[in-house]
């Protein structure tokens, strides 16, 4: 009895402790992001972070962040919640199978301990931020990761092999057109990606073999892990300005195009970021003319669509295409412009 | 005993399931670094040699500075129909503007190709019909970004005495034609007629005004461009000079040097974004260029062409909405 009150008495005290942990983790983490991007940004020179740092507000720097983290942010949650899902039922299994396991596998544990209201909303999240392209293996994560949960357990008899064939169908009268278009282009990945997820999905739900628990939590976990690190790389290497040309006009009637960053616009200069690494201060008068411009990371791989939203863009994306269609690119954007003669 | 079996082969089912998840998720994350993508209007800028600005600074183009309608000069600033087509396809490769653009004056129907072969300009956009001696052989041709037909100008005195094929056949010397032109080819080897050759169709319009000739053969473009000089005193005949073998249709495009095939690529590919937005509906650079110089004086509308060879290329605006 005492035991039981001396463990509840801790969990008590450990609370605050945890939420405060958390709370500093979810403002330090995007923080030390935000600053490693402006470092990364400014090739690495620290008086260019400095007149960064100055410029840049930490509003615009977090919205940067969740922009271009949001993708990477819910994939490693849906991966670690999927894995831990499959790893919860085998280790469940294991123990009633007379092996039981010294204790939870590491992701196990944190699938569980997620609310359903945090699995809801990285799915949700994922489902609007991830390309189209893989969008299908989110099913199967889907599957793995609320098995363990009491609203798909609640789901017994004829319901899901019910719910299964419906989604299958509908998800094949809406990508059969994608897929074969992906055979006559030869694109063996998309096909897989598009077909595969979905059919596994009816099955990957369930226990691991006894014999293959421990082995999976050891390897799958680590490796999933250093995944996750890598893929926060490009994240913070995404540039946190967007990318101009500037076109200015010189008093002897040459024209320049400057590609780069602007940094900041004051009532007499411009500070411009170059693309090249410099930085370079523009008297307002001189400038003619700025234009956006994308930049080649944007351009897509495939050439193939879901009806008619582009197989890489997410579904947010997609969206915004249609309602605001993009404008052709500016004469600007194409190439390295250099001087011209006005 | 059953139920155990099944139980087996369910949780081997969900092992070959998550292993082949886990390596579709591997796959996915390098799939994008090694693909091999289709080539990109950037990349075809460097193989043109058109990306960097500081070596190439002006995109030089070969025009005609004496078409009416088509290629003209006026107030010191080139204008036309075929130098607003060049605009178009210079912008796109990012030479916007007239200061971007070296406008190369190509005097005769010859030099366009002689200019092109000695690298004098980057594009020529003057008339160049797309036919095989030249395409391909000398230079390359991208295009056509405009189709018309041969057609014949005469003083607007002699509509009663020249009416027919047959009429224009009876005149021999005095129809004039440009040298080298496919004109020239359709009247002395298709149709067997000794006509008269100049270096340009300028020189048999000038011999027709002063009375040397009595009609000039050309693209009907070409002429129109005349007959708004000279309305009163000049019009295009309404005949057909084609025959069985040769129909007389020209089909008109841009030369390129050949030995730069991606630029050929780009021209093509642009020419094409234009094509598929007039299909859609859209104006276009092309529609407004025909609007402004040639409807009036060319007696219909003309749509632009499909081009030939579209390459395919990646460009920023690649995952558009498709209509």
């Amino acid at each position: 009895m005492s035991s039981v009150d001396d463990t509840s008495s801790t969990k008590t005290k450990r609370r605050p402790r945890s939420s405060q942990a958390f709370w500093t983790l979810a403002v330090a983490l995007p923080a030390a992001f935000s600053l490693l991007r402006l470092w990364i940004e400014a090739g690495g020179q620290v008086q260019i972070v400095l007149l960064l740092a100055a410029n840049v507000s930490a509003t615009n720097l977090l919205a940067a962040l969740f922009v271009t983290g949001t993708r990477v942010v819910s994939m490693g949650l849906v991966v670690i919640f999927a894995v831990g899902g499959v790893l919860f039922v085998s280790a469940d299994a294991a123990g009633q199978a007379g092996r039981p396991l010294a204790r939870r596998p590491l992701f196990a544990r944190w699938t569980q301990a997620a609310p359903l209201w945090l699995l809801t909303t990285t799915f949700v999240l994922a489902a609007a931020t991830w390309p189209i392209l893989y969008l299908p293996m989110l099913l199967p994560a889907l599957v793995a990761t609320f098995q363990t949960t009491a609203p798909y357990r609640a789901l017994s008899g004829v319901w899901l092999p019910l719910i299964y064939t419906v989604m299958l169908t509908l998800y094949g009268v809406i990508i059969w057109p994608t897929l074969v278009e992906a055979w006559l282009q030869k694109e063996y990945f998309v096909l897989s990606i598009l077909a595969l997820p979905p059919l596994l999905a009816t099955v990957v739900g369930g226990r691991l073999p006894t014999s293959l628990v421990r082995p999976t939590a050891a390897i799958v976990q680590p490796v999933v892990l250093v995944l996750l690190v890598w893929a926060m790389l490009p994240v913070v290497s995404a540039p946190v300005l967007p990318l101009t040309v500037t076109t200015v006009s010189d008093p002897d009637e040459t024209t320049r195009f400057i590609r780069g960053h602007v940094i900041g616009t004051e009532d007499d200069m411009t500070v411009i970021l170059q693309e090249h690494g410099s930085v370079q201060y523009i008297e307002q008068e001189k400038i003619v003319a700025r234009v956006l411009c994308p930049s080649p990371e944007e351009l897509p791989v495939y050439r193939l669509r879901v009806h008619k939203f582009h197989v890489e863009d997410s579904l947010l994306e997609g969206i915004g295409r249609r309602v605001r269609p993009p404008t052709p690119t500016d004469a600007a954007c194409r190439g390295d412009q250099g001087v011209g003669t006005s | 005993m059953a139920g155990n079996w099944w139980k087996r082969v369910r949780s081997l089912m969900t092992a070959v399931a998550v292993t082949i998840l886990l390596v579709l998720a591997g796959a996915s994350a390098c799939e994008e670094e090694t693909h091999e993508s289709k080539p990109s209007v950037e990349q075809k800028l460097k193989d043109a040699g058109l990306f960097e600005h500081s070596t190439h600074p002006k995109l030089k183009i070969g025009v005609y500075i004496n078409r009416p309608l088509l290629g003209f000069v006026e107030r010191g600033v080139n204008g036309g129909f075929e130098v607003d087509i060049a605009r178009y396809v210079a912008k796109n490769l990012g030479y916007q503007g007239d200061g971007k653009i070296e406008w190369v004056t190509v005097p005769s129907v010859n030099d366009r190709m002689l200019y092109l072969e000695r690298g004098q300009v980057d594009l020529v956009f003057a008339s160049l019909s797309m036919i095989p001696d030249r395409c391909d052989k000398r230079i390359l041709c991208a295009g056509p970004y405009l189709v018309t037909e041969q057609s014949v100008l005469i003083p607007t005195a002699l509509k009663a005495k020249i009416a027919t094929i047959q009429d224009l056949a009876k005149l021999g010397e005095k129809v004039c034609t440009a040298a080298g032109s496919t004109s020239e080819k359709l009247l002395r080897e298709d149709r067997g007629m000794q006509v008269s050759s100049l270096n340009s169709t300028e020189e048999c319009v000038a011999g027709v005004r002063n009375g040397t000739y009595e009609a000039v053969s050309s693209d009907r473009t070409i002429l129109a461009g005349f007959v708004s000089r000279y309305p009163n005193e000049l019009m295009v005949l309404n005949v057909k000079l084609g025959t069985s073998t040769n129909q007389g249709i020209e089909r008109i495009g841009v030369g390129v040097p050949r030995n730069n095939t991606a630029l050929r690529e780009l021209v093509d590919y642009f020419l094409n974004k234009s094509f598929d937005n007039q299909q859609k509906g859209k104006t276009t650079e092309w529609t407004a260029a025909f609007d402004k110089h040639l409807s009036r004086w060319y007696g219909e509308q003309l749509t632009q062409p499909r081009p030939d060879n579209v390459p395919i290329l990646l460009d920023y605006d690649a995952k558009a909405p498709k209509p």
